[in-house]
């Protein structure tokens, strides 16, 4: 027999886990979405400022070292360019300046050299 | 499917971005409430459970495996919501003896559903009970938690979380009838 006077004890049952409280539309999508870019920020500009001088150093400094190895083989194979032919009379003086003996000699190698006697050239 | 807490320290050692993911859809939500019945104002609870995981990502380096995975996501939570409840108030810090919750905020807030009354009253009951009490209460009674668990979240004996957990549902049984 239960006393007229004595209140039911709470009841949790009848409210179970319900709560007054909600939450915007979207709002956990976006709660995640805010703390992964917390944690995994994405490349700030700083960086990638740092990230893009890096690059344009690494190209400058590939181009001036092909610069440098062109400029390295143009420069050993160029051929000197040939030096002015001497005039007849600078040759002449030059024969005259020689010893009777080396003129003697000149005359004997060449005076029958086809190249420098070839009239049929002429 | 939630993944267990042993899949997800698996998956947070084996990569930290995808792990950390899987743990938003396991925790998230159950961690946003758990704050929101402690702060009441959903700004608040925002502020808190991202923090909460912000620090569980970056601490999870020093987890111990010998506790529950659960107990320290929940305790870091409890915690990130006493200190939110602690810098909003003016007086001194707040100890786990002390009712937390502000209960003109409780319909105050935006995001209120003002159509479940008996609702709202619990929440009311919860609000005045001492912070330690409060807690054991929801995370037994919203997050189904054993006293092994609870015990660790909030650094007490198993005992001593049963104990504060009859208390508690003594004081809210109390309120309705003084209420009523």
């Amino acid at each position: 027999m239960t006393n007229p006077g004595m209140q039911e004890p709470f009841d949790f049952d009848k409210v179970g886990k319900r709560m007054p409280y909600t939450v915007p539309d979207g709002f956990f999508d976006q709660m995640e979405a805010n703390i992964m870019k917390e944690v995994v920020p994405a490349p700030t500009r700083a960086e990638q400022s740092h990230a893009t001088q890096g690059r344009t150093r690494w190209i400058v400094s590939t181009l001036m070292a092909v610069a440098a190895v062109v400029f390295v083989v143009v420069l050993f194979h160029r051929t000197p360019p040939a030096p002015p032919a001497p005039s007849l009379s600078e040759v002449a003086t030059a024969y005259h300046n020689l010893c009777e003996e080396d003129r003697n000699y000149l005359m004997e190698v060449y005076q029958d050299d086809p190249f420098l006697n070839d009239n049929t050239l002429e | 499917m939630a993944a267990s807490d042993q899949d997800l320290i698996t998956a947070l050692r084996a990569n930290p971005e995808h792990g950390f993911r899987l743990l938003m859809h396991t925790y998230m939500q159950p961690v946003y409430w758990h704050i929101r019945r402690m702060v009441v104002a959903h700004d608040d609870a925002q502020d808190a459970a991202q923090e909460t995981f912000v620090r569980v990502f970056r601490s999870f380096a020093q987890y111990d495996e010998q506790h529950s995975f659960k107990a320290w996501i929940f305790r870091i939570a409890s915690n990130e919501a006493l200190r939110l409840l602690d810098k909003q108030r003016t007086t001194a810090t707040l100890s786990l003896d002390e009712a937390t919750g502000d209960v003109l905020s409780l319909k105050a807030d935006d995001y209120f559903d003002s159509g479940d009354e008996l609702a709202a009253r619990l929440q009311q009951a919860i609000l005045q009970l001492p912070a330690k009490q409060q807690l054991t209460f929801n995370l037994r009674y919203y997050n189904e938690m054993t006293y092994e668990e609870i015990a660790e979240t909030i650094g007490t004996t198993p005992a001593s979380a049963k104990a504060n957990y009859h208390v508690a549902k003594e004081k809210i049984i109390r309120f309705f009838q003084d209420h009523d």
